[in-house]
């Protein structure tokens, strides 16, 4: 016994150098800049495709030279729920080559992190998720590029009644923060310009079958059905609705403004309208050049609607990194200091709860499967 | 009224899903005792299969002849997918762990689940995301008095039917299905008699995964939109159906199946905010069968165990 | 195979060495965990396999390893001193003592599953609704401001209580009927936190949980010591070694007393059993309630740690990765249970850089391992001669 003990502790005595001498790594000076999204799970459209606008942004700094150590992006995906973020975003904490982080689509996953961004003092500058909670708390870690709901939801109630007199509306509604937020923010908007909602129905994430609900609304015969959720479920409400009976459009925001909802919805996705936080790229003063860069970059996936997000994220920390350097603290005050900063929307500053104005809001139309801007 | 009738008509496509899921459970669990809960999951690779016949053969969308024939080869292909896979799974995974308790089998079935999903992810393009499903059925709707009912719903219903009557004639007027009943009666005497265990249970299985594979491919031209996890659902729901009816007795299955479909579409549609507590009503309703019949509305009661 | 059984005369130097190399294996398998990369991560992996493929090798360690097992409470000592030392080679890097803490976590929970499954056989599909229970509880205790020892009783107490509730179905449901019951139990816990969310906050989860503190020293601050400083995450390392121990402690003075030898009855022929006078099913619903109470410290240790619960913490999937890590580990044996539950939980995030085929690989490893070795990686030597 004692002679395999022996050859055991022979074994671990040769194992240690080899352990001790991969930890060389080479001390170049790398900054990394963490996304943390859904690249997994019921959301990796999205998630990707703002992950790769990051990259590029970053990719473009470190091709001009712009800070003189090099620039990495580094990925977890948090599989659009909150635990995965959160230990996600642990794992980041604990690297101290991460410097800024753009993290989050999902809302929930959102809130969940805020504390443990707080902990480290490690910047997230969100560039999906939309509840207006987020840069609400306070939190000087927390700053967002994109429009958060309490932009995208008067306008959505204004063009409902206003543009296309719809009057009264039945809210299909996911159970979470994000469903929430997407009915809580538009109910008091619309009912103030004499709009009338119906009927209210959560589901859970995950639901399938959603006849019975529509069954219920179906009877109150409202004029739209508005869909607060993201695509998959926005895909399936489309195709019951149509097997149901029901020819009313569906309206909803940006959550499920995806080519995935194009492909799953079919025909029973033509004439969805949906509030969306981004205008088109031909509108943009740096899309159009935005959409070849990427293509040329040679991504597999496309951008999709968030991904002009990730770019302009990436465009903002690459600005921080070069006034204040890499260092968290540093990026985390300096955030609320740029009143000057160019960015694919133009030229824009934070205001004092970290958002990026001016924001943008248009309103967008499913035609011939393609989102469209809705123009009457 | 009308109300109440819609809200059948959409329980009962429900119901004819569940149904042939469960049955299949219940088969594999009376033939060799192990619980597989990647049941769903091989009807998707079915699924899927179908999607990818559809896709790299293209079907003429007129409507004629040569759309259904091509319809039907990729419905085919599809439960042909199930079908070997089922095999598969019982060859590589169940079998060799045949004389092992219960309970590893199933955990082998866990890992089987997580393989095909994974698998159906990473390998077929665009895995991760909803992939929508060609509507193989016109999407004709019939309004009756205010009902709506879709041409769909009453494919489901028929398919569902006719499988059911051509399974229990299979079970009971056929050679095979007397080996499976006698294989499900006592396994260890059929082998004393000469019935050929591993082939019928091979072939059972082959059925009972194509059951699978019809029960996913008419989820999936029902709600149009199919993805890599949507044999999970099925799985726990079929079980459910499964359990509650009695394992090992096909009509028990039925049974649950419509029980558990009716559940849900009552909770759903008629108590407020009812969805929410659709799967707990239909969970609850399996514990107090569980408790008050432990084998089952339609199980066979066994002998005392202590 | 035949140097457990024959007695070599085991002098003090090498039972000396023996313990020390135990002691020593847990740093180096720290050191492992912090730098290893993916290349030597690969390797090591490729390395066990075929040490655990190779008849050869796997009947040496399986030999050594009952040879440790024989001495064993100066074995689970030394263990324990290892494990002591592990974080002291962590340097600033509190990570992977987190995941060691929440694997640790993991294992109190299958030293439970331990006694209901390996130890007379009865089958918990929804252990994750216990750990569910467990974690609520004392998170909204404590967000109602009770202090954390207390909401940690009410936890297990909880627990227990819910455990004997099962137990009492138990009664009348058998073997796979009753795996059906707990089935069920784990899916409407689930579907009730995620629905009554004036109570739980539904799918968004309870966040900001506080840190457990003790005279003032919460879990957030880093150990100073005069001579050594370790990260925040040692605290709860640390106090998830203590309650491991704990638990290992509370497993093993059961299984050696005549309550073990009731289990190990009951498991081989119950009929026997109760023909011999025991109550079967009371004395069956009491293991489980025991068993279910194990569940308490975990869930609340995972609440406190982690400072962030979620319905998606407590599906079906947790109960059926707890239950993995016992079968995989050696079901009915201490030290299998825990091998299995740091393996199963510490690998996948080792393997992260494995990505999007992290789940693929892990299920093909379930079916594997399980296929090829069904009684798990350390089986319970005192079932070698059990019926399979």
């Amino acid at each position: 016994m004692n002679r395999r003990l022996l050859g055991a502790g022979a074994l671990a005595a040769c194992i240690l150098p080899l352990v001790m001498g991969s930890t060389a790594i080479a001390q170049t000076q790398v900054a990394k800049i963490a996304y943390v999204g859904p690249l997994t799970g019921p959301n990796t459209a999205m998630g990707i495709g703002t992950r790769n606008s990051l990259e590029l942004a970053i990719r473009e700094a470190n091709a001009a030279k712009a800070l003189p150590f090099t620039l990495e992006v580094v990925s977890e995906s948090d599989d659009s729920k909150p635990s995965t973020g959160v230990s996600a975003v642990q794992k980041l904490c604990n690297d101290p080559s991460v410097v800024a982080a753009s993290a989050h689509w999902n809302s929930p996953v959102a809130l969940a992190t805020i504390p443990y961004f707080h902990q480290c003092g490690l910047l997230n500058l969100i560039s999906g998720a939309s509840t207006d909670e987020l840069t609400k708390q306070g939190v000087a870690e927390i700053g967002r590029v994109n429009t958060s709901l309490g932009y995208l939801l008067p306008h959505l109630a204004k063009s409902l009644v206003g543009t296309l007199n719809i009057k009264s509306v039945a809210i299909v509604k996911s159970r979470d923060t994000f469903g929430d937020a997407g009915s809580v923010g538009f109910v008091p908007e619309f009912e103030k310009l004499g709009g009338k909602v119906v009927a209210t129905e959560g589901y859970n994430v995950g639901d399938r079958d959603f006849t019975a609900i529509l069954t219920k609304i179906r009877a109150l015969r409202p004029e739209a059905v508005y869909l607060s959720g993201l695509t998959t479920e926005a895909a399936l409400v489309a195709r019951q609705m149509r097997q149901l009976g029901m020819q009313v459009p569906l309206v909803g925001h940006a959550g499920w403004q995806t080519s995935t909802f194009v492909e799953a919805a079919g025909p029973a996705g033509e004439g969805a309208i949906v509030v969306t936080s981004l205008p088109f790229l031909k509108e943009l003063p740096g899309g159009e050049a935005y959409a070849t860069r990427y293509t040329a970059a040679g991504f597999r996936e496309p951008h999709e609607a968030y991904g002009p997000f990730g770019y302009a994220a990436g465009q903002v920390i690459v600005e921080l990194l070069k006034r204040n350097g890499p260092d968290r603290k540093a990026i985390v005050a300096g955030l609320r200091q740029l009143k000057d900063i160019d960015t694919i929307f133009g030229r824009g500053s934070f205001d004092a709860s970290g958002e990026l104005q001016p924001k943008y809001v248009d309103m967008a139309i499913l035609t011939k499967g393609n989102w469209v801007p809705l123009r009457k | 009224m009308d109300l109440i009738v819609q809200q059948l008509v959409n329980a009962v496509a429900l119901c004819a899903i569940y149904a042939l899921v469960a049955m299949g459970i219940s088969l594999f669990f009376g033939v060799i005792g192990v619980v597989n809960l990647a049941h769903g999951d091989i009807g998707t690779v079915g699924v899927f299969a179908a999607l990818a016949v559809l896709h790299l053969v293209p079907i003429d969308p007129g409507g004629g002849l040569s759309t259904v024939l091509g319809a039907g080869v990729a419905l085919a292909c599809g439960v042909a997918a199930s079908a070997v896979a089922g095999v598969l799974v019982y060859v590589l995974a169940l079998r060799p762990l045949a004389s092992a308790p219960a309970i590893i089998g199933l955990l082998s079935s866990v890992g089987v689940g997580f393989v095909v999903r994974e698998a159906i992810v990473n390998f077929y393009p665009n895995g991760r995301n909803p992939q929508s499903f060609p509507s193989l059925i016109p999407p004709t709707v019939y309004e009756v008095g205010g009902v709506f009912i879709d041409l769909t719903h009453v494919v489901l219903v028929v398919v569902a039917v006719t499988l059911v009557v051509a399974l229990a004639y299979i079970v009971e007027q056929t050679r095979f299905g007397r080996a499976t009943r006698s294989i499900l009666n006592n396994r260890e005497v059929a082998l004393s008699l000469g019935v050929p265990v591993t082939r019928v249970t091979a072939a059972i299985f082959a059925l009972g995964s194509g059951l699978a594979g019809i029960a996913a491919l008419m989820s999936a031209l029902y709600y149009n939109v199919v993805q890599s996890d949507m044999g999970m659902l099925l799985t726990v729901k079929g079980f459910t159906a499964a359990v509650i009816g009695g394992l090992g007795n096909i009509y028990g299955a039925l049974l649950g199946a419509i029980l558990v479909g009716l559940i849900e579409a009552a909770t759903a549609g008629f108590i407020p905010d009812g969805s929410a507590y659709r799967d707990v009503a239909v969970f609850a309703t399996l514990i107090a069968v569980l408790i008050l019949r432990p084998r089952g509305l339609l199980g066979r009661a066994g002998a005392e165990r202590v | 195979m035949a140097s457990a059984v024959s007695q070599q005369p085991a002098g003090l130097w090498s039972r000396l060495v023996a313990q020390a190399a135990v002691v020593a294996a847990f740093p180096l398998a720290g050191l492992f965990l912090l730098h290893a990369g993916v290349v030597v991560t690969v390797a090591a992996t490729l390395l066990l396999v075929a040490a655990a493929a190779i008849p050869g090798i796997r009947t040496r360690v399986s030999a050594t390893g009952r040879a440790l097992l024989a001495r064993s409470s100066s074995f689970w000592a030394a263990c324990l001193l290892g494990a002591a030392l592990v974080p002291l080679v962590m340097g600033t890097n509190g990570y992977w003592l987190f995941v060691l803490s929440i694997a640790m976590v993991f294992a109190v929970m299958a030293i439970g599953i331990n006694i209901q499954l390996g130890e007379i056989g009865v089958i918990n599909l929804g252990y994750a609704g216990l750990f569910a229970i467990a974690a609520y509880t004392s998170a909204l205790l404590s967000l109602a401001g009770w202090p954390v020892w207390a909401g940690a009783l009410a936890a297990t107490f909880l627990c227990w209580l819910v455990g004997a509730l099962l137990g009492l179905c138990s009664i009348r449901t058998s073997g796979d009927y009753f795996a059906l019951v707990t089935l069920g139990f784990g899916l409407i816990t689930h579907q009730l936190i995620v629905n009554l969310g004036w109570l739980t906050n539904g799918s968004n989860g309870i966040t900001n949980i506080s840190p457990i503190s003790l005279f003032g020293h919460t879990t957030k601050n880093p150990i100073d010591l005069p001579f050594l400083s370790l990260p925040p995450e040692a605290n709860g390392y640390f106090l998830c070694l203590l309650i491991l121990a704990g638990a290992v402690l509370v497993a093993r003075r059961f299984r050696n007393a005549w309550v073990g030898r009731m289990w190990a009855t009951v498991r081989q022929d119950s009929f026997g059993a109760a023909c011999f006078g025991l109550n079967v099913p009371m004395f069956r619903l009491k293991t489980i309630a025991l068993a279910s109470a194990f569940a308490g410290p975990s869930g609340v240790l995972f609440a406190h740690l982690i400072g962030f619960i979620s319905p998606d913490d407590f599906t079906m999937l947790q109960s059926i990765e707890v239950l993995a890590m016992v079968i995989l580990g050696g079901m009915g044996n201490i030290a299998g249970v825990l091998v299995g539950a740091i393996i199963l939980y510490v690998a996948p995030e080792k393997l992260r850089f494995l990505g999007d085929y992290r789940l693929l690989i892990y299920g093909l490893m379930l079916v594997v391992i399980l296929v090829y070795r069904p009684k798990g990686i350390i089986p319970d030597p005192r079932r070698i001669f059990d019926r399979a």
